[in-house]
């Protein structure tokens, strides 16, 4: 089985044997444009190469920092000195905050802001802080060096303090941002200077937003995380090679004017431009049959097939009264917790922004009220679907009222899966209102 | 190409009323591709109507014509357009008028509002850039042209209102002759600009009537 | 004075086709000269021009009668500076672009020779869109670099814009109009050039606020040597309220010093602030190498003119 390696790394060549030794053929692309041409049809995987400090992922090397210190002297991590540290460095750095802080030492964290995006973060902090480290946030920091020990001053805007400690930890990230112009080659998503994971309800590092894409950070390769993430790569890719996908998505060529509209929104970059058909075409791989290019295309040309086999049929078909269009990602499984017995009813959709605003004005004809039921802003998991849906409410609002139909005719929710009452809430307004 | 943009719900409303049977055309190419006139327009359309006060009892069928401009591809439709009472054609003004020409007794009506030429600058966003002139100096402005996209037309500008490189009338619009002295610098030609462009004969524009393009090496001697 | 400016009334048949402009001979004596403005009404009395262009007799060179200004219809610039002409006041004609194309422009430079104005300030005209028919077409058949030339064409050459000789062609004293902050500056200066070059005599700037930068750009001005082509008056805004400073303020490409914003701000007496400022904005422009004069914009306060003049100590 083939697949790409893209970058220039200096750990690529291990990554490279990794990959060998798992029985694979790996082929190089040392440009972006390299990469682009040859990720038409084979995973590729883009080695970057972050400079994190050794402090940081070397285990060892920390021990031993550590353990040549004085007892009971403080010890600080500054962040954020130069730019905001992401989370998956947070992560690292509460790590070894605790491994520094069970040693009955002080450790003061700096930072000018504090995230907690990365899963499992936030039980990071909490050990942190049940060790004794402190958190401070600060707006001004500075450091004066006098042989082994630094005087910390930091300024919160309110007081100042300052902290002598034998241990300061400057925990500036220097990110590769060669990723970010491989990421534009291969038209992955990107945001707060990484590449964002794909799958938000299982944020596991490696995958990005196109299927059969990863991103790994060499920088990490010293650290036990980096074979994990491989082996999981191994697992996936093998996966894929033996699922027997057919298109979610299909254009007709007939219809197809080749605006590039689909080939744009296509959060998963599963759209290509197919010369031989002149008209756009579908990657079958990577088209996770989100919908969302059937609600854009201008000709009409894009169906779902059958593999979203629940989209489009209703659940429950009560007569009259409301109709949900919920995401099957969330709302449609909230829904199944509350609906049997009320009077809505329910149509699943793949993603909130596979809707149309005809197919709206088309159940407007039929029903009462409309629902369009969607995922929070940042649970999408086609990144923007949400939003799209708000959009395409808030133009066909606008239609109605200017022809004096009710705007609130269409109601729009966002939930998540685990937010049944908001669902419950909302039907329980439709049953009130029906009665 | 073309850009066009549909009418307000409204005004097709106003037009329809009297007519009970009719047909939504759709256009395949141009305004598919700035999203006013292609068949998912035309299936929203569809629906809008029918949910208008006073509109319940009419019949609407949806088609898409590939393109309207091109007699074969109306003449597609040709049995549906017969039935219909009244064509809603959601072409372009050269795709209205050359149904209606096909028809003439048939009602068509319009339900976009023709823009001008234009280029798609991002998703679901167009701007104009050539207005037909039949004329083009663009080698002289840098590859900007004046005539479409300064709002005085003036060809040797720009005029006192022009500030931080943004027209008078608009501060999101880009005062073209920034645009052309820019890229003139760019290019080193900034010489061209102390050259005076003298008056424009606008006779090749539409101010010299309407015009007519024939390719003598295929058209026929005398003809429609 | 000169003695070309009769203080009685000058009508069409007063005058023959030697008669030139008094404007250009004051601008060529080295006097420092001074005009002002003259909005014609939006309304067909005369009474109200005539109004106006006496009051300004004696304290001015010439007056500028405006076109349609900001796409406001108001009475034919054209119409009104003949009417202030008769009042003895020798009149600027300003004609845009905007609404005319080349044939009613000529047709209008000769009917306005004929009756005896002189003056001819070319713009483009502000975009319809500002004013109170927005619906209207814009014409711009020609711009107003293009039209210095017409006029100049007639002048110099005798000849309409088509080339063909005319008979007793009109031969008016040109003038344009420059913006001295308006960017990017090697633009503008380029244009006024331009302007130069078609046939402008006489350059009417935007208000000026800011003396110091304007000095800088008069200083380009000189060093190109366009201050000896064509003589260069300064533009002045009298200003009677705060909220009349910045309303000026928010026109495009107008440079106002904060300073002079919170004076009027501050003052008890805002319109005498206005004046005070206007004074001390003379007092500096004079004093400028190569400026032959200031352009008074005392629009909607024209009575405020004399005033000014005298004070200044100008017109003496």
């Amino acid at each position: 089985m083939k697949i790409v390696l893209a970058g220039n790394s200096v750990r690529t060549g291990l990554i490279k044997s990794f990959f060998e030794n798992e029985g694979f053929e790996v082929l190089l692309a040392g440009t972006p444009k390299e990469a682009k041409a040859s990720s038409d049809g084979y995973p590729v995987i883009i080695v970057g190469s972050s400079v994190i400090p050794g402090f940081l992922i070397d285990d060892g090397y920390a021990q031993r920092v550590i353990a040549g210190l004085e007892p009971k002297a403080p010890a600080v991590m500054l962040l954020d000195r130069e730019t905001e540290t992401p989370s998956f460095i947070w992560d690292l750095v509460l790590k070894r905050a605790v491994g520094i802080a069970a040693g009955k030492r002080h450790v003061y964290v700096l930072a000018r802001s504090v995230r907690t995006e990365f899963p499992g973060l936030e039980r990071s902090y909490s050990k942190a802080r049940a060790h004794g480290v402190t958190f401070i946030k600060y707006e001004k920091v500075s450091v004066v060096q006098n042989d082994a020990v630094s005087a910390v001053m930091i300024d919160d805007g309110v007081m100042t303090l300052e902290i002598e400690t034998p241990l300061l930890v400057d925990c500036a990230y220097t990110e590769d941002r060669s990723v970010l112009e491989y990421a534009e080659a291969l038209r992955l998503h990107t945001y707060d200077g990484g590449l964002i994971n794909a799958d938000r309800w299982f944020l596991s590092p490696g995958r990005t937003s196109r299927r059969g894409v990863y991103y790994i950070d060499a920088g990490l390769a010293m650290s036990a995380q980096l074979e994990k993430i491989l082996l999981s790569i191994a697992d996936e890719i093998r996966l894929m090679a033996e699922m027997d996908v057919g298109p979610a998505a299909k254009i007709d060529p007939r219809k197809c004017a080749f605006c590039y509209t689909c080939f744009r929104l296509c959060p998963h970059g599963a759209l290509y431009p197919d010369d031989s058909a002149v008209s756009m075409s579908v990657r079958h791989n990577y088209c996770s049959g989100c919908g969302i290019c059937v609600s854009a295309c201008p000709a009409n040309a894009i169906e779902l097939t059958e593999r979203s086999e629940a989209s489009g049929k209703r659940q429950t078909d009560h007569s009259k009264g409301t109709v949900a269009f919920c995401c099957e990602n969330s709302a449609a499984i909230a829904a199944r917790t509350v609906l049997p017995d009320n009077c809505v009813n329910v149509i699943p959709i793949p993603c909130g922004g596979s809707i149309r605003a005809s197919q709206i004005a088309a159940a407007l004809r039929e029903y009462e009220r409309v629902i369009v039921a969607v995922c929070n802003d940042g649970a999408c998991k086609h990144f923007d679907g949400n939003k799209l849906a708000s959009r395409q409410v808030e133009r066909i609002r606008e239609e109605l009222a200017s022809i004096n139909i009710d705007p609130q005719r269409i109601m729009y929710i966002q939930l998540s899966h685990a937010m049944p009452n908001v669902m419950h809430n909302m039907v329980d307004n439709e049953r009130n209102r029906a009665l | 190409m073309i850009v066009a943009e549909r009418k307000p719900l409204n005004d097709i409303i106003q037009m329809v009323r009297p007519y009970k049977k009719l047909l939504i055309a759709a256009c395949g190419t141009c305004v598919t591709v700035c999203m006013a006139g292609g068949e998912k327009e035309a299936l929203e359309l569809s629906s809008l109507l029918g949910l208008a006060d006073g509109l319940e009892d009419k019949e609407i069928i949806v088609r898409t014509i590939q393109r309207q401009c091109d007699r074969e591809f109306i003449l597609e439709s040709d049995e549906d357009i017969r039935a219909a009472d009244a064509v809603i054609s959601m072409g372009c003004g050269a795709g209205v008028q050359f149904i209606a020409e096909l028809y003439p007794s048939k009602r068509i009506i319009p339900a976009l509002n023709t823009k001008f030429i234009g280029v798609n600058r991002d998703v679901g966003y167009w701007t104009e850039m050539c207005q037909g002139c039949g004329n083009c100096l663009l080698d002289r402005t840098a590859g900007i042209c004046p005539v479409s996209r300064c709002s005085k037309s003036i060809f040797n500008g720009p005029c006192g209102g022009s500030s931080g490189g943004r027209c008078e009338i608009d501060p999101d619009l880009e005062c073209a002759w920034q645009l052309i002295y820019e890229r003139l610098k760019v290019q080193d030609r900034l010489d061209t600009l102390t050259e005076t462009i003298p008056p424009r004969d606008w006779s090749s524009n539409r101010d010299g009537g309407p015009r007519r393009v024939r390719k003598s090496s295929v058209s026929p001697e005398v003809g429609k | 004075m000169t003695d070309n400016m009769k203080a009685s009334p000058v009508t069409h048949s007063d005058v023959s086709l030697e008669y030139t402009s008094g404007l250009e001979r004051e601008f060529g004596s080295g006097e420092f000269v001074v005009t002002a403005e003259i909005g014609p009404p939006r309304g067909a009395d005369a009474s109200h021009v005539e109004k106006t262009a006496c009051s300004l007799r004696g304290f001015v060179h010439a007056a500028n009668v405006t076109d349609n200004q900001t796409a406001i219809v108001r009475m034919s610039s054209i119409a009104a500076a003949y009417i202030g002409q008769t009042c003895g006041v020798e009149t600027i004609v300003q004609m845009t672009c905007r609404d005319r194309n080349r044939i009613a422009i000529q047709s209008d430079l000769l009917g306005a020779y004929a009756l005896g104005l002189r003056n001819l300030l070319c713009l483009s005209g502000d975009h319809q869109s500002f004013g109170d028919h927005p619906q209207s077409k814009n014409v711009f058949d020609i711009d107003s670099i293009q039209l210095i030339r017409l006029a100049a064409d007639m002048k110099n050459d005798g000849v309409f814009a088509n080339g063909k000789k005319g008979k007793n062609m009109p031969k008016f004293f040109i003038g344009a109009t420059i913006n001295p902050f308006a960017d990017p500056e090697e633009l503008q200066l380029i244009r006024l050039r331009k302007k130069i070059e078609a046939g402008a005599r006489f350059i009417q700037t935007q208000a000026v606020y800011d003396i110091d930068r304007f000095e800088k750009w008069m200083e380009k001005v000189r060093r190109l040597g366009i201050h000896k082509e064509a003589y260069i008056q300064a533009g002045i805004l009298v200003n009677k309220s705060l909220r009349s400073i910045e309303m000026t303020r928010k026109v495009s490409g107008m440079c106002i010093p904060d300073s002079l914003i919170e004076r009027m701000r501050k003052a008890e007496n805002a319109q005498e602030e206005g004046v005070a400022i206007a004074l001390e904005l003379i007092g500096r422009l004079r004093r400028i190498e190569g400026l032959s004069g200031i352009h008074i914009m005392a629009v909607g306060w024209e009575s405020i003119v004399p005033t000014i003049v005298r004070e200044a100590g100008l017109m003496q």
